[in-house]
Formats: C-alpha cells, sequence, structure tokens
C-alpha cells in the first residue's frame, strides 16, 4: 500500500494498526516530494486526494468505475495518461494543478519522445541490484556459518601440551668432578 | 537517471505479474452542497438553487487498485485516525488473510 505522510496515517494509533498488518500488509511511504507517485491522486493547489467538486465540474463523476479509473486529477500530473485527455482537458489540466501549461507541453514532448522509458531501464536495474543484494547476503550467510563452525572446532579441540612433556628438550649436561686433573 | 520511485516501479510489476496487489490510498473531502459560485439566470428574476439538506462535509478515504483500477471508498463525517482504521478492517476483509485464501 502507498500511503503519503500525512498525520492521519503516521499517528500512533494508525501506525499500530498498520503494524498489526505487517504479516501481510507492507505500507511504501513516497518521498515528501513526489506526491505525483500516488497514483490515486493530486488534488488543485497541491494537495492529494481526488475532489468530488472537480470530477462533477469535469462531468466525470457520473459512475464510480469513471470515476475511479480517469479521474482528472490523478491524470494531471501522469503523463502516460495526458494522451487519453491531450488535447481535450489541456486547458483543465493546467487550470487543475495550476503547473504551467508550457511545462505540460514540454513533457508531452518529452513522452512522445520515449524519454520516459528510462523508468523501465530504471526498474530493470534495481531489481540487478536487488539480485545482487541478495547473493551477497546468501555469501554473508554462508561465510558467518561457516566462522561459527571453526569456532566451534576450535572450542572442542584437545588442549595444547604443557611445557613439561615437550619433546623439544636439550640433553642434560654432565657434571665435572670438581677436582678433574 | 531518475531514481525516484524506483521502488514503486518494481511494486507496479510485481502487481501486474499478480504477486502483490498494490493500493494507493489517500483521503480527501467534499462538500454535499458545493460552492456555486456563478449561474445563469433571466435578468431581474431572483434565481433559487434547491439545496436540500444541510451542508456537510464528506471525508473519503480511499484505495486505488492499481492492477484492477478498483477504488474502495470509504465515507464518514470525520478524517480521523480511527476513520483510517475503518478503511484498513475494510482492506482486511477485501485483501487480508482469511481461512481458504
Amino acid at each position: 500500500m502507498v500511503e503519503d505522510n500525512g498525520p492521519i496515517h503516521t499517528s500512533k494509533r494508525s501506525l499500530a494498526a498498520l503494524a498489526a498488518r505487517a504479516h501481510w500488509l507492507t505500507v511504501e511511504w513516497p518521498p515528501k516530494y513526489a506526491p505525483e507517485l500516488n497514483e490515486i491522486g493530486v488534488g488543485p493547489s497541491g494537495r492529494t486526494g481526488t475532489d468530488l467538486t472537480f470530477d462533477r465540474q469535469a462531468g466525470l463523476s457520473k459512475d464510480e468505475s469513471s470515476w475511479s479509473s480517469t479521474g482528472p486529477i490523478a491524470s494531471s500530473l501522469n503523463v502516460r495518461s495526458l494522451r487519453s485527455f491531450w488535447p481535450v482537458r489541456r486547458s483543465m489540466v493546467w487550470r487543475s494543478a495550476t503547473i504551467s501549461r508550457n511545462l505540460i507541453r514540454v513533457w508531452v514532448e518529452r513522452y512522445q519522445a520515449g524519454a520516459f522509458d528510462e523508468d523501465a531501464a530504471a526498474a530493470d536495474l534495481l531489481q540487478q541490484y536487488e539480485a545482487r543484494i541478495a547473493a551477497l547476503e546468501r555469501l554473508v550467510g554462508k561465510q558467518a556459518l561457516e566462522l561459527e563452525f571453526l569456532k566451534e572446532g576450535l572450542r572442542n579441540a584437545p588442549p595444547a601440551r604443557s611445557g613439561s612433556t615437550s619433546a623439544i628438550a636439550g640433553l642434560k649436561t654432565s657434571q665435572l668432578p670438581k677436582d678433574a686433573g | 537517471m531518475e531514481r525516484v520511485g524506483l521502488r514503486l516501479q518494481l511494486r507496479k510489476r510485481q502487481a501486474k505479474a499478480g504477486d502483490i496487489v498494490l493500493l494507493y490510498g489517500d483521503e480527501s473531502e467534499a462538500l454535499t452542497h458545493p460552492y456555486l459560485a456563478r449561474a445563469w439566470a433571466k435578468s431581474g428574476a431572483d434565481l433559487r438553487v434547491p439545496a436540500p439538506g444541510q451542508a456537510k462535509k464528506v471525508a473519503m478515504l480511499g484505495s486505488l487498485d492499481h492492477v484492477t483500477r478498483q477504488l474502495i471508498v470509504h465515507t464518514s463525517t470525520t478524517k480521523r485516525s480511527s476513520d483510517f482504521i475503518a478503511h484498513l478492517e475494510q482492506l482486511d476483509r477485501l485483501f487480508g488473510p482469511q481461512p481458504g485464501r
């Protein structure tokens, strides 16, 4: 589940409720400066959330499916879906998102030139990185196991021999008689 | 290379492959009697717009399924943690672990 960092989601009670569902529900918190990553919508003047009044003006709230799938606010910052709205909804998109008309034109041009295909490449790169991290984690785990095994072996090894039983001992020197000669 | 949302890209792929259900959650408010800024009327006529009931604010807490585009909405008069938890319970019933699922 992708949730913004709003207080309703980050309060103690909400976090506790999310933690209670951690076995099946994982929350992805997008960066605070990237509301466009949340597909459910970005409202006028940057407020998140789908605004029913706005939908009504756009004539898109006739049924739930059209409201949910083609909400104009959701598409205002989603360049991929601009194709269906362009050019009919262009002025509406520009007004609703309070972003420059020129910027939208630039985005559309970039999309048409295939500039946003980088996202797919980036996702591939991320998958490669994650696979590499998983391989390294497996290696570290294996080495930790080996280390533990060796330590255990050292603990169970017989104790080192004492100095008195050492094989390295010199020959006793013979004592000369005092009155020799 | 744009790195914002890389993790999300991965999640989207997992959702498309059917490994996970990816939901986008958010909340909003709507007025039952939206503000009517301008209206047409005959010159000199006293225009009356029927507005039954009281003007209220309705809070909506929703989650959008990335793949099916299904929108699950919980409506309430307030927008508090308890309402968010009620929405989570809604999701429990739809996507949470159940016997035989």
